[in-house]
């Protein structure tokens, strides 16, 4: 289906149009029934991507999807679309929260119901368009699409200190957005003034070789829309202001794609096109994304309110992924690609959770809660899966991501890796005392002994979540393999080659030193280099 | 090495028990009445004892095939250089391992059968236990780093569930924290040692995590790189196996069930840091610093635990220091180049430490969850089974021939005199008779004396047949295992000669020599090996002894204030305290507090938040000016237009960028 791109970004965008101009100011039945089925629908047609993806050794290779129709002409615009192992899994992603995002939103909005899921499907289809676009003005145009209807749903249907939060949300984006703006007329003006032709295809601008040296500002203007989105230290105070404030599936779906965005910005336009800058810039980004994974954990250490623990939680994690992403290593790229899908599930979940625990109680209040495991079991094991997620315990998909973005920084960036991975000390820390406060210890609130456990609808909710976490935990490697080549090809922009293939085991390298240690029996290892002798 | 699905086949059977025996107990949560206790007891029970059967199967053949079995399961992942297969391998090293897992796993799973009886929780209980055997049985097989980190945080998972077991009481909850947060201190140690391990092996051209390609190239690392990533290894051996001073979590996680102290903080879990450096024995050869920082390490910890062992009250405790003190020993032995030594310890170790534990489990089993030896005495009468298994495992630690216990740890003293480490070799003496003093004054007051408690003493049993039947094999297997590893005077060990294609040969004498000269220093190793052998078992024997003196015959013995050095022992020499105010309020309280309160909302948010205020102090100043005079807007419109123009023509070259 050569369309198939323009379906998945089209159909939420006209549908959400449709129920926000069409749906009946009272009836709340028509809006979320279709939004509900449109999301569900595009959900499965996304899945449509992975169509055409071949078995390779060593894994699979996904197909590419492309659509180009020319725009302005004069300007070399195009109506450009392209996936590839970068985005492709996003958009999935995508397509499945919001369908998860507008169920969970069920029991939470019963007025303006048809703004809140025109909006919902106006989000999901911006998000998607930005994963999608090839040209840097499409890109641009679904990014400010996507941003309006997160406007209106953090400022309309917001908790009570919405007010404050939106107004924040706005100055950040907008400020980020003109930056961009000026970021794009310049590159697509550089490409007209270099090579003749106006375009702002973005794989016609890799590699330009600007005029005034490494193109530092530019650079600095994609940083800062990106960094915004990415929340990268010190720009990330947006974020738990609106996390807090949104109604939780909004959250849920700004924490779990939104924000991925800006990395994915990071990754498909900002570095690969200004590799040189990038490249200078790299040790100082590097030391913020540092300084935010630790001074995030601290900060949510400190927190009262649920809502602000998983969102500084994200912060400190989402400053991993931007580690990996400011590291010129295989390991590290892609590792940050496959944490956003693990950090998006991952964190979603704990916000969905969130979601359920404020409609429970009435309170996100730390102090509000205690004893919980005891009257809700079930829902204390859905969370005690998602906070085990959460800190990063191998098995599940978190720590495939991490792991691979800490090994692969570590080259590049040894003392800021050394000092990202005490996350894992103090991420662990917030989490579990929050997990302890919240669930063990004795009932201390009548609200508490009373409460409900989960229920179908819910547990069918955070089902997909489950079986993301543990599935791609444990079998990560088709995913990551579809990833590889995508982001090795990125890595081309700054002339990193291909990694020397792994020794097979057990192989012995190089003639013995002198003097070196017996180990009892010398094994069957082969004397000559790079033999591949083996159990393979 | 011989490739078999059988190696995949030993971690899976408890791992399909774990997740069936978790979904039963998800799905029975809110019934007032749980699945039939029996049935659920006999799936527990399933899954270790195939293991073990497997293992078994392995482990015999692993004489005839001493580099052993591997089986690729599948590829976990792999990008670029770095590649993670999912890959088990069994040889002689992991082999011993995955016996000790899987048969005293299986003798606490049916112990526990009994012990957990009447708990709520029995179904989740087990899912747990088998849970943790399943990421034991990967940590110990695993053929890469990456794997056995799986495993070992898997472990830490568990261990922090079964902590928390009993999760309405909070002190009980937060012991399993502090346990999970502390054993994460060591994981960053390991983490970093993996990742300068493989981007160092990388500049020599090997790419890898595998274990025996580690091996096969160890010579390519200098010995100060060797260094360096043996010391940040064992930074987590220290967090999973309780050393200085990362082993403050180890007496709180008594919080937990008996039998999960018995599995997982005595025989198994506690012991995997001793396991990964004797699976990198070919790193730490290269390092003899880092080794002998191991073995000082150790043998601190070793007299530390001890002497707050002999201050604690709580019979629990007093396993518990005791398990970190014999810990001690085992890193002073692999400290010492004596891996094998280190393992027979282990080896040994686990049979006598879970019969002391499962012991302890049933005394407080008979006295309703007391766990206070202040309350204990004269159970002797009352439970004289459990008494005399009891007594079984206090002669082997105390390390009283011919009991397991004795071999073990003289090998280990004896390889601390062997390298010329005579301070280590003298406290360690010195340890042993600690050992043998809180041991028996654990097992006087408990037993001897008169009942301090008659309620609790007069309701007393000896607990059912399903407690008793692994107490006894345990205790038979306490008697005899000490024979495989008899000293080089009493022909050799067995044990060493077993694991020497894994970890490499302990020469006790060097290479060289031969004749007139083999046969006099063969002489002189065999007086010293008896002489300092007697040493031992005298210490021993005072240490008895004196619990006996002090506890023994007393009908109320004296707990009293500690008092000066005894204060210092009992206050678990402040490291809590220190911890404590230092890093856990230093966190919350200062750093938490002042990036939240400070530099979030004053330094960064601060000046944002200033701008709508500016915002609307502006549209206040400008609204003056809207007039509604057509006019004067379109003369501010034509001047706007005339300064953007004459901007934009004079200054296309500034703006130029």
């Amino acid at each position: 289906m050569s369309f198939l791109l323009s379906l998945l970004i089209f159909l939420p965008l006209l549908a959400g149009l449709a129920i926000l101009f069409f749906g009946d100011e009272d009836e709340q039945g028509f809006a979320r029934w279709g939004s509900l089925v449109v999301a569900i629908a595009n959900g499965l047609l996304s899945i449509g991507l992975l169509a055409g993806a071949e078995r390779v050794a060593g894994g699979i290779q996904l197909a590419s999807f492309e659509e180009k129709r020319p725009w302005i002409d004069a300007l070399g615009i195009q109506y450009f679309l392209r996936t590839d192992g970068m985005s492709t899994f996003l958009i999935i992603l995508a397509t499945a929260c919001t369908a998860i995002a507008i169920a969970a939103s069920w029991r939470i909005v019963s007025e303006k119901a048809r703004i809140y899921y025109g909006c919902m499907l106006l989000l999901s289809g911006g998000m998607i368009g930005v994963l999608a676009a090839a040209d840097l003005f499409c890109f641009y145009v679904f990014w400010e699409v996507m941003l309006i209807p997160a406007f209106f749903l953090i400022g309309v249907f917001g908790g009570e200190q919405r007010r404050p939060a939106v107004i924040k949300f706005v100055i950040y984006t907008m400020v980020g957005s003109l930056l961009m703006l000026i970021g794009i007329t310049y590159v697509g003006w550089q490409h007209f003034v270099l090579r003749g032709s106006w375009t702002f295809a973005i794989d016609a601008l890799y590699g330009l070789p600007f005029r005034d040296g490494i193109a530092m500002w530019p650079f600095l203007t994609f940083l800062a829309a990106f960094g915004i989105k990415a929340a990268l230290f010190p720009l990330h105070t947006w974020l738990p202001a609106a996390y807090s404030q949104a109604p939780m599936p909004v959250t849920f779906l700004l924490s779990a794609v939104m924000a991925k965005l800006g990395i994915y910005g990071l990754l498909r336009v900002a570095l690969p096109i200004f590799p040189e800058a990038a490249q200078v810039a790299m040790p100082v980004l590097a030391a913020l994304a540092t300084a935010g994974v630790v001074y995030a954990a601290f900060v949510a250490l400190a927190q009262e309110d649920a809502r602000l623990v998983v969102a500084y939680a994200s912060i400190s994690h989402l400053g991993v992924i931007l580690l990996g992403v400011f590291s010129l290593t295989h390991q590290a790229v892609a590792g940050s690609v496959f944490h956003m899908v693990g950090h998006a599930v991952t964190t979603g979940a704990l916000f969905l959770l969130v979601g359920f625990m404020a409609e429970r109680r009435g309170s996100t209040l730390i102090a509000d809660w205690g004893g919980a495991a005891k009257t809700v079991p079930v829902f204390a094991t859905f969370f005690m899966l998602f906070m085990l997620a959460a800190v990063g315990l191998p098995g599940l998909t978190a720590f495939i991501g991490e792991f691979m973005i800490f090994l692969g920084a570590f080259k590049q960036h040894a003392t800021a890796t050394a000092i990202a991975a005490t996350s894992i000390i103090f991420g662990a820390a917030y989490m579990l005392w929050w997990y302890q406060r919240t669930m063990f210890g004795p009932v201390q609130h009548d609200g508490v002994a009373r409460m409900a456990d989960l229920n179908m609808r819910e547990g069918a909710l955070l089902m997909p979540l489950v079986l993301a976490i543990i599935g791609l935990g444990v079998f990560p490697q088709p995913m990551l393999s579809a990833i590889a080549p995508s982001t090795a090809a990125y890595l081309k922009h700054f002339g990193v080659a291909a990694d020397p293939a792994p020794t097979v085991s057990p192989t012995k390298v190089g003639p013995p030193a002198h003097g070196a240690v017996t180990h009892g029996e010398a094994g069957d290892a082969a004397p000559a280099e790079h033999s591949t002798q083996g159990i393979h | 090495m011989q490739s078999t699905a059988l190696v995949s086949l030993i971690p899976l059977f408890p791992l399909v028990g774990a997740i069936v025996l978790g979904l039963v107990a998800l799905f029975s949560s809110h019934r007032e009445v749980g699945p039939d206790k029996g049935l659920v007891g006999f799936l527990a029970c399933l899954g270790p004892i195939m293991s073990c059967i497997v293992a078994t199967m392995l482990f015999a053949d692993l004489r005839t095939n001493p580099q052993g079995f591997v089986h690729v399961a599948f590829t976990w992942f792999s990008v670029g250089s770095l590649h993670v297969p999912a890959e088990f391998w069994v040889d002689r090293l992991s082999g011993v391992m995955i016996m000790i897992v899987t048969f005293v796993g299986s003798l606490i799973h049916i112990y526990s059968v009994g012990y957990m009886q009447h708990e709520r929780g029995f179904t989740r209980f087990f899912a747990y236990l088998n849970l943790f055997t399943f990421s034991m049985l990967v940590l110990v097989l695993a053929k890469n780093l990456p794997l056995m980190f799986l495993g070992w945080e898997g472990v830490g998972a568990c261990s922090y569930l079964l902590i928390g077991y009993y999760f309405t009481e909070t002190e009980k909850a937060q012991a399993a924290n502090k346990a999970f947060i502390v054993n994460r201190i060591g994981d960053l140690g390991f983490l970093i040692g993996m990742f300068v391990l493989f981007w160092y092996l990388g500049t020599k051209g090997v790419w890898t995590v595998d274990f025996a390609t580690i091996r096969e190239n160890a010579h390519l690392i200098t010995p100060a790189m060797a260094g360096v990533i043996g010391i940040l290894l064992f930074v987590g051996a220290c967090g999973k196996s309780a050393q200085i001073p990362l082993h403050v979590w180890l007496a709180d996680a008594m919080a937990g069930p008996t039998p999960v102290s018995a599995l997982i903080h005595a025989a198994t879990m506690v012991t995997a840091g001793v396991y990964m450096v004797a699976r990198m024995a070919a790193l730490y050869n290269l390092a003899p610093s880092t080794s002998h920082v191991i073995a000082i390490v150790g043998m601190t910890t070793a007299i530390m635990a001890a002497t707050i062992a002999i201050t604690q009250h709580n019979i629990k405790k007093v396993l518990a220091y005791s398990t970190v003190s014999q810990l001690g020993y085992m890193f002073a032995a692999v400290g010492a180049g004596a891996y094998s030594a280190g393992v027979f310890h282990l080896f040994t170790h686990a049979f006598f430490k879970a019969l002391l534990f499962l012991g302890a489990g049933a005394v407080i089993h008979a006295m309703h969850h007391e766990e206070e030896m202040d309350n204990y005495g004269g159970l002797w009468k009352k439970l004289p089974f459990t008494a005399t298994t009891m007594l079984i495992g206090c002669v082997a630690i105390a390390g009283i021939p011919p009991l397991a216990g004795f071999f073990s740890k003289d090998a280990i003293l004896f390889a601390q005199w062997q390298q010329g480490w005579y301070w280590l070799w003298g406290v360690g003496l010195f340890t042993s008779f600690l050992t043998a003093f809180y041991m028996f004054r654990m097992w006087f007051l408990t037993f001897l004396g008169t009942p301090r408690d008659h309620h609790a003493y007069d309701g007393a049993h000896e607990g059912p047949a399903v407690m008793n039947v692994p107490l006894a094999i345990l205790a038979a297997g306490t008697l005899v295992v000490g024979f495989l590893g008899l000293p080089e005077a009493m022909g050799g060990s067995k044990f060493a000669a077993w694991l020497a294609p894994a970890v490499g040969a302990h020469a006790h004498l060097p290479a060289d020599l031969s004749g007139k000269a083999l046969e006099a220093a063969t002489y002189g190793l065999h007086q010293t090996e008896y002489l300092l052998a007697a040493f031992a078992i005298l210490g021993a024997v005072a240490g008895i002894t004196l619990a006996f003196l002090r506890y023994g015959g007393q009908a109320t013995p004296v707990f009293g204030r500690a008092r000066g050095l005894f204060a210092l022992f009992q206050n678990r020499y402040f490291f809590d305290h220190i911890n404590d105010a230092v890093f856990v309020r230093g966190s919350i309280d200062f750093l938490g507090w002042g990036f939240r309160h400070v530099v979030d909302r004053w330094i960064i948010d601060g000046p944002i938040r200033g701008l709508p205020t500016l915002y609307y102090k502006f549209s206040d100043t400008v609204r003056v000016m809207q007039s509604g005079a057509v006019r004067t807007y379109a003369y501010a419109m034509l001047l706007g237009t005339l300064a953007i123009l004459f901007v934009v023509m004079s200054g296309w070259s500034l703006l130029r960028f």
